[in-house]
């Protein structure tokens, strides 16, 4: 091969290549403007990161020992939409003899199904994948000391906090203590606890 | 592994291509000769082709983001504006695409009936070119509407009310387009999916036969070229490409430097001068010259007629060659077309842009959708839908309610009513100001339904030094802000030195004595505006000359409020 063979068949290629790239060019950056778009949601979560708390009830409605269900309504904002109505999720709350309370997140930390509770209001269990869980949220174990079922943590505790509704009501009576709890949601499927 | 890689990549490609055959359909391709030569002519159907794959790829990215439902569509635009990564360049490149798109398309159109292309043995071509072409139409007609804000919403009830005024199948096509007698929330499930998926599809399967019957029949050379043929690849292969990426650079640049417009939410209850996008403009003009029952002729019989005439463009076309002088009884009457169409394009474009009264309703709208927009910003949309955005803000509430309850009777700058006064500036010291000069124009109470016609006379007399500190005066007392407060004292002084004025109207915030004209203390302010609003024909108003409606009933005294909020704006009109 002579070098001027060499030369026209590099300035061939050269040309070649260049002509794919500017054929190529439209998809390949619409591609890129819209694959960014959608992969930025990953890191756009930490947005919401601010602790919020739901309002559940009044404090003289929670029965001490036994846990009651109730809905989470955070108001928080979803994308584009706020609604005040909104339920974010669920939660076991319980009052203590402190005068403290208990609350756990309802999804099992295996893979996030909503556990039942007894009939009493005393223990948990997983209707999907059997784990079990006591009043205070502890994995059960059976008599071989072996945990029952899959899940990888106990039951996830949410914060709880007294607040006052600051306006008396219309028959004077004094303003109300009520109950509220955090919003949160975790990571399933991991042994160390994790809010997402 | 010196040499490895290349000899791995080259074994994957012959493997590929022994089961494939790859290889060999991609050179049948770039061998297929050009006749006459590589041209740039011939470039128009690769940049369309091009066109349409990004306007693929755009419009795919887009449904990750849209919600095509009539309470969040337009929420989930403006999310995807603001919040997410690249999302306003997304929109703008999948709209200034379909812009882009359509003027290309016209070129390719042009080109083709220039060189004759639609000539045997391409007619079948030409017209699956055709049918492509309606098909696009048809995409941008639908996809104006998604988004959901004013522009889109009225523009898509022009088009389906057009649809609608074909007689005999125009109701049933728009009921199967909508989902229903009138537009609502199955309508935009519907225009989602033609935009999205049948038409899309439809125009995939017949760009793929028009490019696979291009590729058997070739392109069509000049009359005069030589006889001679060249493969498509590199030479015709390299125009192709720089068309294609020019096509896109337009895009692009047009994307980035004008941005895509959003409006303020689509509102059946709000007046909007609907336009379509300008390649409908056409359309949209011949519509304002033919009135009434020729209608029919502007929406179905021209447009019917051209379609009809390009159909059998091959038929009529008779001419042995496809020299162009031996075609010139086709390719006049379709460039004249093509001009007339241009011509009425641009006149609706100028009327519009020569109309002082379209332009201030424009930019009423446009403020209208920064002020939507922010507000969407600020509180997120309520799951009402973005229409009930405005309850948020009490002006924006305000004027709403003001145009639905207060603008058959009140005009604002000479827009609405005119029986009652027109409340552009109001409460400002020049209102009343000009109200002293001579409250019976009819920009006061100089109507012949109004509340008190003559009742009042020009207190011009006191001299304007007077009748500015009083003005002042009452500004003041109507809340106005960045009042002088000395005009204000010695206007005040002004009120109590005149007695005369007393005799008429008194100032003490209880009902005057006579019953029949207003007391003036806190004229126009928030707290007199709401007693007037719930009572107008209360002794302290205007008694028994009272023609202005009570509003206690209309509306809630939150509504009322937000009026008075909106009111209180009118003095910078």
């Amino acid at each position: 091969m002579t070098s001027g063979e060499a030369n026209r068949v590099t300035r061939r290629s050269f040309i070649g290549w260049f002509t794919l790239l500017l054929g190529a060019i439209p998809a390949i950056g619409a591609t890129a403007v819209g694959a960014v778009s959608i992969v930025g949601s990953v890191f756009r979560r930490a947005a919401n990161g601010a602790q919020r708390f739901a309002r559940v009830g009044v404090v003289r409605e929670f029965k001490m020992g036994s846990y009651r269900r109730v809905e989470l309504c955070g108001g928080g904002a979803d994308a584009w939409r706020r609604d005040a109505a909104r339920v974010e999720g669920a939660a076991y709350v319980r009052l203590e003899s402190g005068g403290s309370f208990t609350a756990f997140s309802t999804r099992c930390p295996h893979l996030g199904c909503e556990v039942a509770i007894d009939d009493a209001g005393r223990a948990f269990r997983c209707p999907c994948h059997g784990s079990e869980f006591d009043a205070s949220g502890k994995r059960k174990r059976d008599s071989a000391g072996k945990i029952i079922g899959p899940a990888p943590r106990d039951l996830d505790p949410l914060a709880v906090r007294i607040a006052s509704t600051g306006e008396a009501s219309q028959n004077g009576s004094p303003p109300q203590q009520v109950v509220e709890v955090e919003v949160a949601t975790f990571q399933t499927g991991t042994s160390s606890r994790k809010r997402i | 592994m010196g040499s490895a890689p290349e000899s791995t990549w080259r074994r994957l490609v012959r493997g590929l291509d022994e089961r494939t055959g790859l290889i060999a359909g991609i050179r049948s391709f770039a061998d297929s000769p050009v006749p006459g030569g590589a041209r740039w002519r011939y470039v128009f159907g690769s940049a369309l082709l091009s066109s349409f794959v990004t306007q693929i790829v755009t419009g795919v990215f887009l449904a990750f983001h849209f919600s095509p439902t009539l309470n969040d569509a337009w929420g989930s635009i403006v999310y995807l504006e603001e919040k997410v990564a690249l999302g306003r360049e997304l929109r703008a490149l999948h709209h200034w695409g379909a812009n882009v798109m359509v003027g290309v398309m016209i070129l390719h159109f042009a080109q083709v009936v220039l060189a004759g292309a639609y000539k045997r043995p391409r007619e079948l071509n030409w017209i699956i070119g055709l049918a492509a072409g309606g098909l696009v139409l048809m995409l941008a007609l639908t996809g104006y509407l998604l988004p959901l804000d004013e522009r889109g919403y009225y523009a898509t009830q022009v088009a389906l009310n057009i649809t609608a005024s074909v007689p005999g199948v125009g109701p049933s096509a728009v009921s199967i387009l909508q989902g229903g007698a009138r537009f609502g929330v199955e309508s935009m499930s519907r225009f989602y999916t033609l935009h999205a998926m049948v038409l899309p599809g439809a125009l995939a399967l017949l760009v793929v036969l028009h490019v696979v019957f291009v590729h058997r029949l070739k392109v069509t050379a000049p009359f005069s070229a030589a006889a001679t043929n060249e493969p498509f690849w590199p030479r015709q292969a390299f125009r192709d490409a720089l068309a294609m990426s020019a096509a896109f650079a337009l895009t692009v640049v047009l994307a980035l430097a004008v941005g895509t417009p959003l409006l303020a939410p689509a509102d059946p209850a709000r007046a909007f001068d609907a336009r379509p996008e300008w390649y409908f403009l056409p359309l949209f003009e011949l519509l304002k010259l033919l009135e009434g029952d020729l209608l029919l002729v502007g929406t179905v019989v021209l447009p019917g007629v051209a379609a009809l005439a390009l159909v059998l463009l091959p038929w009529l076309d008779r001419a042995p060659t496809v020299a162009t002088r031996s075609r010139l009884r086709v390719i006049i009457p379709v460039f004249f077309g093509l001009a007339i169409a241009a011509s009425l394009g641009a006149k609706a474009a100028l009327d519009d842009a020569n109309s002082p009264e379209y332009q201030r309703r424009m930019s009423d709208a446009h403020r209208a959708a920064e002020r939507a927009r922010a507000l969407a910003k600020q509180g997120g949309i309520p799951p009402s839908g973005p229409t009930h955005l405005y309850e948020n803000d009490p002006v924006a509430h305000g004027e709403r309610l003001f145009l639905r309850h207060c603008r058959d009777c009140h005009a604002i700058a000479g827009d609405g009513g005119r029986s009652a006064p027109d409340l552009a500036g109001y409460r400002s010291p020049k209102w009343y100001r000009e109200f002293f000069r001579d409250p019976n124009t009819t920009k006061y109470y100089g109507h012949e339904e109004s509340v008190s016609k003559g009742a009042m006379k020009s207190i011009e007399k006191l001299g304007d030094e007077k009748l500015v500190a009083l003005a002042a005066f009452f500004a003041r007392g109507a809340e106005m802000r960045g009042v002088d407060e000395g005009t204000a004292k010695r206007g005040e002084t002004v009120w109590k030195g005149e007695s005369c004025m007393e005799l008429c109207h008194t100032f003490s915030g209880a009902a005057n004595p006579s019953g029949n004209v207003p007391d003036l203390k806190g004229h126009g302010s928030r707290g007199w505006l709401r007693g007037f609003l719930v009572a107008p024909g209360d002794a302290r108003f205007f008694g028994k000359r009272n023609r202005m409606p009570s509003f206690r009933d209309k509306l809630s005294s939150a509504e009322r409020d937000a009026v008075i909020e909106f009111v209180a704006t009118l003095h910078e009109k």
